[in-house]
């Protein structure tokens, strides 16, 4: 993968694991 | 033309309805102000994502990105922390009374009417200045679209946009904000493939973009580190201690509905910024030289996307901004009708006079930024800037307060009047003498940190009566499983 492609979907890459780990967070809270 | 102007009228006519069906549904001050506290997630996740997204991420976004390239695109993760934050930490005891205004949460907590006096006061300056980017957005779209000057763009969009918010209060700007977030959404959702196509997709995109600036996706050459961490921290900051998302606590069910309706705020939030980005790329490949970054996004409606979708483009950037200033209306208008008026100067107001009042309070918020920006107060700052101006100064007055108030039992009085008017005081004097590599969150934020916790380490502390209810745990959770969190 090119340098560009690689920031690219780095950033989108991140977002994705931000919401997995809130909504493990909220499994976690509410279980 | 004609089919420009029939979707502008079509999105108008829903958004009047609705607000004409909400005046059935407001009976008193807590439907006017806070939709009568029984929001669902969905609403009031939409709600605070079409609240959160305005013209801010429509044409400031794009242009901010258009001038400092992807490097910018980082700034944004900073938003589902801050929410997080407010999910996690800040939501299970702040909403453990319901008021209604962020402003009735500091008399209660911090225990002096003229707290909330001044709380009110800040919102009002605030949000003037706020107001008047979204609306000047507003006047470059109708400008765009219709060839209107500017002048009367901003008169036209104050005017349709108050004569929802007035007639229907929260009900209305919830109900419309569900409506405008379709709206941004399906646009995008349309614009993005489209405006990619005709690049021949993201590795035509990445091509295009190379060629005519090798740094764009690089941490060369754009805005310096430490001003994009600082802007981040003022984006993390901002979605937590602004008050149109606090009263957003109050307007949801209980703690779960709030967990749920964040969930969809981080999502769809951050997911239309995201989308935007690529706009912002197309805009850097096929004009590389605007005269400034906040026309990239009329440019890319106007010359790369077909006569509909562009149509739907500008209704969206419309929607987002509607949504915005709507909530912010409410906002301002219940800290002077109901913090400054009712609490301060008529404790005594019968209810229809109380309703009479919001809805004059209203009216009086969202008049005065058409007036300033007409005569030539407030123009000409990138709207993205001005965003982050109002995101900071909330940011370095509220937080401090807020947060500490539900976390320290020591936070008193004193200690929260001067974390505000030094929070606001610092950011006011960095944006105009401090380096533009820090954004004037930082600064601010800690003054008002420190400032907090020196004078309340040195005043009286707060008597038992102020504390009990954010800090015992309540006896019978009546509103749902609040406080377990």
């Amino acid at each position: 993968m090119s340098g560009a492609g690689f920031a690219f979907w780095g950033l989108y890459l991140a977002f994705a694991l931000i919401v997995l780990a809130y909504i493990i967070w909220m499994w976690w809270v509410e279980r | 033309m004609t089919q420009r102007f029939a979707i502008f009228l079509l999105y108008f006519l829903v958004v009047f309805g609705i607000g004409w069906l909400s005046l059935r549904a407001t009976r008193d001050d807590a439907d006017y102000w806070i939709a009568g506290g029984k929001l669902g997630w969905l609403m009031g996740g939409a709600t605070m994502t079409a609240t959160h997204v305005s013209a801010g991420t429509f044409i400031g976004t794009i242009g901010v990105m258009y001038t400092a390239g992807w490097s910018f695109g980082w700034v944004v993760l900073s938003i589902p922390l801050g929410y997080w934050f407010m999910a996690a930490v800040l939501a299970p005891r702040f909403t453990r009374v319901r008021e209604l205004t962020l402003p009735a949460f500091m008399e209660m907590r911090y225990y002096d009417r003229r707290v909330r006096a001044l709380a009110a006061a800040i919102i009002l300056v605030a949000t003037v200045v706020y107001v008047q980017a979204q609306i000047m957005a507003g006047g470059l779209v109708a400008n765009v679209a219709f060839g209107v000057p500017l002048t009367w763009g901003m008169i036209g969009f104050t005017a349709i946009l108050l004569a929802y918010t007035v007639v229907g209060g929260m009900i209305a700007v919830v109900y419309t904000d569900f409506f405008q977030l379709a709206v941004m959404i399906l646009s995008v959702l349309a614009a993005v493939p489209l405006a990619l196509r005709h690049l021949g997709g993201l590795d035509g995109l990445f091509e295009a973009v190379r060629a005519v600036d090798p740094a764009v996706f690089t941490f060369d050459g754009g805005l310096a580190p430490s001003l994009l961490f600082t802007m981040g921290l003022a984006f993390m900051l901002g979605s937590v201690a602004t008050p149109e998302k606090l009263t957003r606590l109050y307007a949801m069910r209980d703690m779960r509905t709030i967990r749920r309706g964040i969930l969809l705020t981080i999502v769809l939030a951050t997911g239309i910024n995201l989308l935007v980005f690529i706009l912002a790329l197309v805009a850097i490949a096929l004009f590389p030289a605007l005269p400034s970054g906040d026309l990239a996004m009329p440019m890319i409606a106007y010359s790369v996307l077909p006569s509909t979708i562009g149509t739907l483009m500008l209704a969206a950037v419309t929607a987002a901004m509607m949504s915005t200033v709507d909530s912010l209306l409410i906002i301002a208008g219940s800290a002077l009708s109901h913090d400054i008026y009712q609490s301060v100067l008529n404790p005594a107001a019968d209810p229809r006079r109380r309703m009479r009042v919001a809805r004059a309070g209203v009216v009086i918020v969202g008049t005065i930024p058409v007036v300033l920006l007409l005569t030539g107060i407030g123009r000409g700052e990138l709207v993205q800037f001005i965003v982050l101006l109002f995101t900071a100064l909330m940011a370095s007055s509220f937080f401090i307060p807020v947060v500490l108030g539900v976390y320290w039992r020591r936070a008193t009085r004193e200690g929260a009047v001067s974390a505000m008017v030094g929070g606001i005081f610092v950011t006011f004097l960095w944006k105009l003498f401090g380096a533009a590599t820090i954004d004037p969150v930082l600064p601010g934020f800690l003054t008002s940190a420190s400032l907090m916790v020196g004078v309340s380490l040195l005043t009286p502390a707060p008597p038992e009566s102020a504390l009990r209810p954010y800090f015992e745990e309540p006896a019978t959770l009546a509103e749902g499983d609040a406080g377990s969190a």
